[in-house]
């Protein structure tokens, strides 16, 4: 019996290698899985090894994997092999399953064991089971006789009520690329539902609506029709499949949070009415409706750095932008297309367009906006295009200035700019103008500066200066008012001379012995003696009598002598005079007997006693 | 005799003290360009507009501006050669100044319509009040300059007229009411002259130069925004320093701007 069961283990061992001659080589993957982590003591348990991502030709059965608390009821594994085709490419997997049954209470191992798959050699990992008494456990489900109901035994009719599936059975996970992010970065969210294998479902759908308060949502695609994917979870082994795949934005900063998805839907754990007939024909009773949620998802969202460039505009990802015109030869009226594309991966619905400038002769059109977004990969990617028609309305050579693009790069976390080069425009040409109106109706164009001036005539001095912060025009507003003041006082001056002569003549003193002193130099020069002391005394009695406002002539010396007195000449002053005036006498009546020693001291002495008497007679 | 001598003296004395001021006043400081090659530059300036050559063009009309002699012509030709190198703030910065010499001609007003609508700000126009009206309808029709001298004269006169009187006994009724009027006459032209000179009727006015600039609450960049302003708004400025200046917004609104966007009128 057991050689008939090798031969024919080997036969179908060989049918499988033999026909994955298809496959297209895969990465080697070894996972154990068991069917319960926990069983009661009369059940049994299922470990199996699943390889994966090998053709079949050099894989070796593994042999079982010692158990501590478990025994084996059957040494040969069984073998199931496993083949999918996604997207044109197929794969497939080989389990080797054993079945072993508890040999007491309490925690058992299934020990590590290895599998051979050409040169290498994998190894497992151990794993535990929990095994409890059997009064704890779920009641067996009853062994029910297919024919009984056939053959009118109507003991225990009821059906079954259905088994629901536990959270370990089925559950949702939310799987974000990022717990923090810039603001305006954008974090794919994944939800993958994971049911244990052997579950059905049907009639799957979202309960509410999946909502992100604080986020930009982009969805992205994902497969309608999902080939459940094998995958292993604490031991266990589920089907997993993509239910949504979403591109979030944080449109602010802040902690935010993404509500859970919800599904509703009907599941069939594996172990349904064992009633053959009546699962045949009450298919829907052994459905359970479940419903499920994922956890919420909480996204920390950072601003962004301060250091912005100005023409940055809230663009974050990975752009490059490229700026083109249809032509850069026109004539006037005709159009240019300007096309600026920013392609990369980011919002790209919420991008605007780098702002810039166009030469004033030209009119700028609003832009045609265009988006190209690829939503089948694992991110928004795409790009955006705005087109702009310029019409130039007269001729001449233009520059339209760099256009400059700003985003913060999430590669690098920083700002990147990107910039045009200038793009030269030359319009030639005239407008056409039949159909519009293109002048006033004083003869200036519609919409345009007037033409040019050819000549200037009237041309004066810029910036010739503020009148009242020049000091020559208070300079000039003063002068006549100096006249006038000048004017006042000469005739002030004139008037007391011609009223007052006493003052006059008291003004007139010094000049008037000035001029005498002056004559008598020169003819004492001349050698006229007589003459010269003639000079001196009318000098010196012509001082005395303007200063004291008297005659002198007829003036006796002792007249003089009490007038001198009476004004305060001191006797050695008037002793002086008179010598002096002795010394005249001397010299006009006997000018032979005067030596030039005695004529100068003459001098000396007149020039000495006109002061004198001018400082001793001073009020 | 002596005084005639005196008075002849003193005014030699003031001529030689006004000469050199009043030719630095009424000259050029630094360059001593002559209104003969001011004028050829702005004919080579022209026909470099003519072929479309605008950045020559204004180097050519710049030499003339630089040399300070001005003329509408000059400036009008300017703001148009800034308006086709697409320099929108420096055309109406030109065309406000060709108008200020002009303020009636007609290629200046329409131009400076046209260029009106292309300015991305709309602020209302708070009325001028009556008294500046009135101040800026007489400067039009007198010039400052032009009553100083007059009232210079008149001065003069009075003065002419009372040392008649103290010298030459120019008395009577005639003579009184002729001192009167020449007094009060140059009074009023001297004093509306320098008050004129010192508080113009238009106040500081200057463009914004720049794509867009920020009007803040205080000197300060980190103070708080008023408004945001563009190219080509023509602004009264309050005050200003190297940095900063103080400006209304025609509606009214005020506050600190960097001076460095701003071209005076």
């Amino acid at each position: 019996m057991r050689e008939t069961f090798y031969r024919f283990f080997g036969v179908l061992l060989v049918g499988i290698l033999t026909s994955s001659s298809l496959v297209v080589a895969q990465t080697t993957n070894v996972d154990e899985s068991v069917s319960a982590k926990s069983i009661g003591t009369e059940e049994t348990v299922t470990y199996t090894i699943n390889v994966s991502g090998s053709d079949g030709t050099d894989l070796e059965v593994p042999t079982a994997p010692v158990a501590e608390g478990l025994t084996l009821i059957q040494s040969l594994p069984s073998t199931q092999r496993s083949v999918s085709i996604v997207n044109g490419q197929m794969s497939q997997s080989f389990s080797f399953s054993w079945i072993y049954r508890p040999t007491r209470e309490g925690n058992a191992t299934i020990a590590a064991t290895s599998v051979k798959v050409g040169n290498k050699e994998f190894h497992t990992a151990p794993l535990t089971v929990t095994v409890v008494p059997q009064a704890q456990r779920p009641p067996p489900r009853r062994q029910v006789d297919p024919f009984s109901s056939l053959f009118g035994n109507t003991v225990d009719q009821t059906p079954e009520p259905p088994q629901a599936p536990n959270d370990t059975d089925i559950f949702i996970r939310a799987i974000p690329t990022a717990r923090s992010a810039y603001q305006g970065e954008q974090v794919i969210i994944e939800y993958q539902l994971f049911f244990r294998e052997g579950i059905q479902l049907r009639q799957s759908r979202l309960t509410d609506s999946w909502d992100a308060e604080g986020f930009w949502r982009e969805e992205l695609d994902v497969e309608t029709r999902p080939i459940p994917r094998i995958v292993v979870e604490n031991g266990l082994r589920y089907n997993s499949i993509v239910l949504k795949r979403a591109a979030v934005f944080p449109t602010r900063a802040g902690k935010m949070s993404v509500d859970p998805l919800k599904i509703e839907s009907e599941a069939m754990l594996p172990f349904g009415n064992r009633d053959p007939f009546q699962s045949m024909f009450s298919l829907r009773n052994r459905f359970s409706q479940v419903q499920l949620a994922s956890p919420r998802v909480s996204i920390d969202a950072r601003p962004l750095p301060a250091d912005a460039p100005p023409s940055f505009n809230g663009a974050v990802g990975k752009y490059a932008m490229t700026v083109t015109t249809d032509r850069t030869n026109i004539k006037v009226g005709e159009s240019i297309q300007l096309s600026i594309t920013i392609a990369g991966r980011g919002n790209l619905a919420t991008l605007s367009s780098p702002t810039f400038v166009v030469p004033n002769s030209f009119d700028l059109y609003d832009p045609e906006v265009s988006s190209i977004i690829d939503r089948s990969g694992r991110e928004i990617v795409g790009s955006k295009t705005f087109r702009y028609v310029l019409i130039p309305r007269s001729n001449g050579s233009f520059e339209i200035p760099p256009i400059e693009f700003s985003h913060f790069d999430t590669d690098s976390n920083t700002y990147k700019t990107s910039k045009t080069d200038i793009t030269p425009i030359t319009v030639s040409g005239t407008a056409t103008t039949p159909d519009v109106v293109v002048a006033t109706t004083n003869g200036m164009p519609v919409d345009d500066f007037a033409p040019l001036f050819t000549s200037s005539s009237e041309w004066k001095k810029a910036n010739p200066g503020s009148l009242h912060d020049a000091y020559w025009v208070y300079l000039l507003l003063f002068f006549p008012s100096v006249i006038l003041v000048m004017t006042v006082v000469v005739k002030r001056r004139r008037d007391k001379f011609t009223q007052n002569v006493s003052w006059a003549r008291g003004r007139r003193a010094h000049p008037l012995s000035k001029k005498h002193l002056k004559q008598a130099t020169s003819l004492l020069a001349s050698g006229n003696v007589s003459g010269y002391y003639e000079e001196l005394e009318r000098a010196v009695l012509g001082f005395i009598g303007n200063r004291l406002d008297v005659a002198e002539r007829g003036l006796t010396r002792e007249k003089l002598d009490g007038m001198l007195a009476a004004n305060g000449v001191d006797l050695e002053l008037r002793n002086r005079l008179r010598k002096l005036l002795d010394a005249c006498d001397m010299g006009r009546f006997a000018p032979s007997s005067v030596t030039p020693e005695n004529m100068e001291s003459a001098l000396d002495e007149a020039s000495s006693i006109i002061p004198d008497v001018d400082e001793q007679t001073a009020p | 005799m002596n005084v005639m001598r005196n008075v002849g003296s003193l005014f030699l004395l003031l001529l030689a003290v006004i000469t050199p001021s009043n030719s630095a006043a009424f000259q050029s400081e630094t360059n001593p360009m002559s209104l003969e090659n001011a004028v050829r530059s702005f004919d080579e300036g022209t026909v470099h507009l003519l072929d479309g050559n605008f950045l020559a063009a204004i180097q050519q009309y710049s030499q003339a501006d630089e040399a300070g002699w001005v003329s509408a012509e000059l400036y009008y030709n300017m703001g148009l050669a800034y308006h086709r190198s697409n320099k929108f703030g420096l055309a109406v910065l030109y065309l406000e100044k060709a108008k200020r010499l002009a303020p009636e001609d007609v290629k200046i007003v329409h131009s400076l319509s046209v260029a009106s609508h292309r300015q991305a700000d709309r602020f209302s126009q708070l009325p001028d009040p009556f008294w500046q009206k009135t101040h800026l309808w007489l400067a039009n029709r007198l010039p400052f300059a032009v009553a100083f001298w007059i009232g210079l004269a008149f001065w003069i006169g009075l003065v002419g007229l009372i040392i008649g009187k103290l010298l030459f006994q120019l008395h009577g009724d005639w003579w009184r009411r002729a001192r009167i009027l020449l007094g009060s006459v140059s009074f009023c032209l001297i004093f509306y002259a320098l008050t004129t000179s010192a508080w113009p009727p238009i106040e500081e006015r200057a463009v914004v130069l720049t794509p867009e600039a920020k009007i803040h609450e205080l000197a300060d960049e980190s103070s708080t925004e008023v408004l945001i302003i563009h190219e080509g708004l023509v602004i009264t400025v309050k005050t200003s320093s190297a940095d900063w200046a103080f400006i209304e917004v025609s509606n009214g609104s005020k506050g600190w701007v960097s001076s460095a966007v701003l071209g005076t009128i």
